[in-house]
């Protein structure tokens, strides 16, 4: 996802010159295609990501369109005030892209695990929220950011993800192409999806790389008997109240998926539609099953996979919990 | 000038010569023979190679730079007491460059303070403590870093609590030279002189490299890093941080009221040939061909390394 980024970077710098790159001294083997390309737009900032966010500010207040790159919660926690009150505050056109979202750098440990970066980030105001899938989902959020001023958070995972199923569809698409913004492009990558008037039991609203994991909850649900639909969310903020209200009037079940803490992500994103629902909206809303990292650090480290595993946030774990909310209603 | 001429050619070392204007001091002259740590840095060595390799982690040449200075520190120097890791006397340590991490661990599974076995089945390995970056679920381990620019605070507070309650432990701190980078390192460096930290020791990996190639080509220009702490109001030196009795030397420099600096020059991926200065093996882990190859050099380093001395030891800035 991360090269997916930088080259499609790379390609909209050609056309846009005042697109800059600023790196937290990271990004080896991923960002010089860049800096060969472009020497003069491309800046290391050092490991020095308080300042990096200054420098970006003052780039994009003077014209620039500044990207800038790092990893886990170097980009986001540790200059969070920056952010707040130069970025966001100004509304300066600066895209922070964050490497290692969840658990992608599993065995490093925990100042490596990204999982309140979408807490904090959403909790900004004019910050966007952008966490694709896949690498098409991430070229898609990379066109989007390329036409849509403002502070952007662009969560990625790492290198070497496969697409979902579907991604055809929205390969070479850009944003424009929908006729509508990112917020409502929301995908379904699994292979089979009920029709609108069919019964539903449950209801995805995955984000991020490990949507992965809920497209294979959702085949071995449907091998089970159990209806399923998954969405992608690449999206998180804005998020599309009109979908999840929709969603939740139609399963039986929604189930919000994110290698995040439970606590500020798209789980209590969507918790907040849901629980507003009953004034917005005449229909009932299903029940919301969070899936996300509980409020606690592991105490042991691994894979991502591994880790997954632990928190029950892998496909295995994703089954079994919706089974037991299905079974207790 | 004539103490200059005695003291080891530093041309070699990162980082311009200082200023003519720092007044240069007598360096203290160096034990004669080099302390009993080479053997315990050249297993050391073999730990971090095996674990960094059979794990596919990184970072292994972050750590064959600091064994040396860890070495000494577990080795000569340190209050460290394995029969009683938390002696409330003990002398404190923190890897603030965290990805150090199989440094630390390897000088604990030396000497004695965590299990050998343990460490090189389980590093960087699912449902382990062992994490990349050091941490404190370790026993042993004061702090979890990773985060650079993270310790030197932490440092501070610690030798804060010491005069506080009237204790006479030291606390020991190493970091990156990139990561110099961080603003808070600065931060906490000015109140480590404030205070007069005399009992807070800093220990700057001082390799040239960070995550890109070389600190002052490819990130920020950190120039005398010495200098610089002596600016900050601290007792800074420089020396070579593979020399043992270098190393013992600038630690035990008498530094009366204020904290010490230690630069310790030093090669990335020291010990092995083809890690040497390449910035390769700040990400890459050794094939299991590339790790006998990297083992057979370390092996013939058994013989330890050769008495030196410590290079321009300067006291600071009158406080
Ligand atoms: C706050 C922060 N930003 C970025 C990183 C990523 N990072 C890990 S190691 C490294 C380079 C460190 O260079 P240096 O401090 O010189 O350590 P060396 O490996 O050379 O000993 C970087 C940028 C980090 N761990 N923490
Ligand atoms: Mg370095």
């Amino acid at each position: 996802m991360r090269n997916t980024f930088i080259q499609a970077l790379v390609d909209q710098a050609a056309k846009d010159p005042s697109i800059m790159l600023l790196t937290g001294d990271l990004g080896y083997r991923v960002v010089e295609v860049f800096q060969e390309a472009y020497p003069q737009r491309y800046l290391n900032c050092g490991i020095a990501e308080q300042d990096m966010i200054e420098v970006a500010a003052g780039l994009a207040l003077e014209g620039r369109k500044v990207f800038v790159y790092s990893i886990s919660s170097f980009p986001t926690l540790r200059c969070l005030e920056q952010i707040r009150d130069t970025v966001c505050y100004h509304n300066l056109d600066v895209t922070i892209i964050c490497i290692g979202g969840g658990f992608a750098y599993g065995e490093l440990g925990t100042t490596h695990h990204a999982t309140e970066d979408i807490a904090a980030m959403r909790s900004m105001p004019n910050m966007r929220v952008l966490s694709p899938a896949d690498p098409a989902e991430t070229r898609l959020v990379a066109s989007y950011c390329f036409n849509t001023p403002g502070p952007k958070y662009v969560r990625l995972n790492r290198g070497g993800e496969k697409d979902l199923p579907g991604a055809d569809a929205i390969e070479g698409l850009e944003v424009a192409d929908f006729g509508a913004p990112l917020e409502r492009v929301m995908r379904r990558p699994a292979r089979q999806t009920p029709a609108e008037d069919a019964e539903l039991d449950v209801a995805f609203l995955a984000t991020g790389a490990i949507a992965q994991e809920a497209n294979e909850a959702a085949q071995a649900l449907s091998e089970e008997g159990v209806s399923s639909l998954l969405l992608t969310v690449p999206c998180v903020k804005p998020l599309d109240a009109d979908t999840v209200l929709s969603l939740g009037t139609w399963a039986k079940l929604l189930v919000s998926l994110e290698e995040h803490t439970t606590i500020g992500g798209l789980g209590s994103a969507v918790a907040s539609v849901v629980a507003s629902a009953g004034i917005t909206s005449d229909k009932p809303v299903a029940p919301l099953l969070e899936i996300g990292i509980p409020d606690a650090f592991p105490e042991v480290v691994g894979s991502q996979r591994h880790l997954r595993h632990l928190f029950g946030m892998d496909a295995e774990g994703i089954v079994s919990k919706v089974r037991a909310a299905l079974s207790s209603r | 000038m004539a103490e200059l001429d005695e003291i080891t050619d530093v041309s070699e070392f990162a980082g311009p010569e200082p200023s003519a204007s720092v007044p240069v001091l007598a360096a203290p002259s160096a034990p004669a023979s080099a302390p009993e740590t080479a053997n315990l840095a050249r297993r050391m060595r073999e730990d971090c190679l095996a674990a960094t390799s059979s794990s596919g982690a990184g970072h292994v040449a972050s750590a064959l730079s600091a064994v040396d200075i860890l070495a000494v520190l577990y080795g000569s120097v340190m209050h460290a007491d394995p029969e009683n890791p938390k002696d409330p006397e003990r002398d404190r340590f923190i890897l603030s460059k965290g990805h150090g991490g199989s440094a630390v661990y390897a000088a604990l599974a030396e000497t004695g303070f965590i299990d050998r076995n343990d460490l090189l089945k389980n590093y960087y390995t699912d449902d382990s403590i062992f994490s990349g970056h050091v941490s404190h679920a370790v026993p042993g381990v004061e702090l979890s870093t990773g985060s650079l620019g993270q310790g030197l605070g932490v440092a501070c507070g610690m030798a804060l609590a010491a005069r506080l309650d009237a204790e006479n432990w030291r606390v020991f701190c190493v970091m990156g030279d990139g990561e110099c980078d961080e603003g808070s390192v600065w931060e906490a460096a000015l109140l480590a002189s404030t205070l007069e930290l005399d009992h807070l020791i800093v220990i700057v990996d001082r390799n040239g490299m960070q995550s890109f190639g070389p600190t002052d080509e490819t990130a920020l220009k950190l120039g005398s890093l010495s200098e610089k702490f002596r600016s900050f109001g601290w007792a800074a030196l420089d020396c070579d941080g593979h020399d043992h009795a270098a190393l013992k030397a600038a630690l035990e420099t008498p530094h009366g009221g204020q904290p010490l600096a230690v630069i310790a020059h030093t090669v990335k991926g020291k010990g092995v040939s083809f890690m040497e200065g390449d910035i390769r093996w700040h990400y890459d882990s050794a094939s299991k061909d590339e790790l006998r190859r990297a083992l057979s050099e370390v092996a013939l380093q058994d013989g330890g390394f050769p008495a030196g001395t410590v290079v321009r030891a300067q006291e600071g800035a009158e406080a």
